[in-house]
């Protein structure tokens, strides 16, 4: 990392991020990571699976 | 028998209606903004601003021929110079929401994030409409209200 | 064992007048459900059946993977 990056940390689960998943803007007070948004907005996507009969 | 494999969470991303108490209460497909202006990659920007302006907005969605978003140009972006191509002033890949979320959330993170709009597209990336701050804000008030009376005001 | 259909699939058996059993728990199923859709959790279904569905019409079950 150079002197130039900000380490940024997810505000919900402080995990190292990019940027900000919800509004992509570089000055984010309170980024937020792919996977807390998509739980936060219900977006978790549905895996196949099998039914039984 | 069939089994709809991926269920009830990809119908419900892909926009279409559903029923249950869920239904009831507006989402960010409902609220989101069906007129928002819209253009192509190779449109030349000061066409595509004059346009929008005159239809009253700061803003246009990039689509291409099967309504799939590919960029966005908010204020900021339709301020840039007017011979650009919509390619190169667009904000690219901007963050989409699928129209089954709910409203509070919606307005609560835009509020949070500072964020004056966002697209709402179905799971296979196509437009439904561009969701703008104020009314996220506005239909969630209203939706606690409703519901904040009809429980006689008890919280 | 049920043969694995995609939603554009689901809509052209509704329109040809299957019937649509979401076998999530009520709860889930009150809150949001396919337009038309019954709830058998799964649990009941092989159970019920028999008995709740009219067998001359095609069935597609569905679930979901809620968060």
């Amino acid at each position: 990392m150079t002197e130039h990056e900000v380490a940024l940390a997810c505000a919900t689960c402080e995990s190292s991020i990019d940027g900000c998943e919800f509004c992509e803007e570089p000055g984010c007070r309170a980024p937020i990571c792919y996977h807390c948004l998509a739980e936060a907005l219900g977006q978790a996507m549905a895996h196949p699976h099998a039914h039984g009969g | 028998m069939f089994d709809y494999e991926d269920g009830k969470l990809d119908w419900l991303a892909a926009g279409l209606p559903s029923e249950g108490t869920n239904a009831q209460r507006p989402r960010a497909g409902d609220i989101a903004r069906k007129d928002v202006p819209t253009c192509r990659l190779d449109e030349r920007l000061g066409d595509v601003r004059d346009r929008a302006r005159g239809a009253g907005w700061d803003a246009c969605v990039v689509l291409n021929e099967e309504r799939v978003v590919f960029g966005l140009l908010r204020s900021k972006e339709l301020k840039a110079s007017p011979d650009l191509r919509i390619e190169e002033a667009m904000r690219p890949g901007p963050s989409t929401f699928r129209p089954f979320v709910s409203i509070e959330e919606m307005a609560a993170f835009m509020t949070e994030h500072d964020l004056d709009s966002s697209p709402i597209t179905t799971s296979d990336g196509r437009l439904v409409g561009l969701l703008r701050r104020q009314d996220a804000a506005k239909a969630a008030l209203e939706l606690h209200e409703r519901e904040h009376h009809s429980n006689g005001g008890q919280t | 064992m049920p043969q694995p259909i995609d939603r554009d699939e689901v809509r052209r058996l509704v329109d040809r007048g299957a019937q649509l059993v979401d076998v999530l728990p009520v709860n889930e199923y009150e809150g949001d459900h396919l337009p038309g859709a019954i709830n058998m959790p799964l649990r009941r279904l092989e159970k019920e059946a028999g008995s709740a569905l009219d067998r001359s019409r095609p069935v597609v079950v569905y679930c979901s993977d809620s968060a």
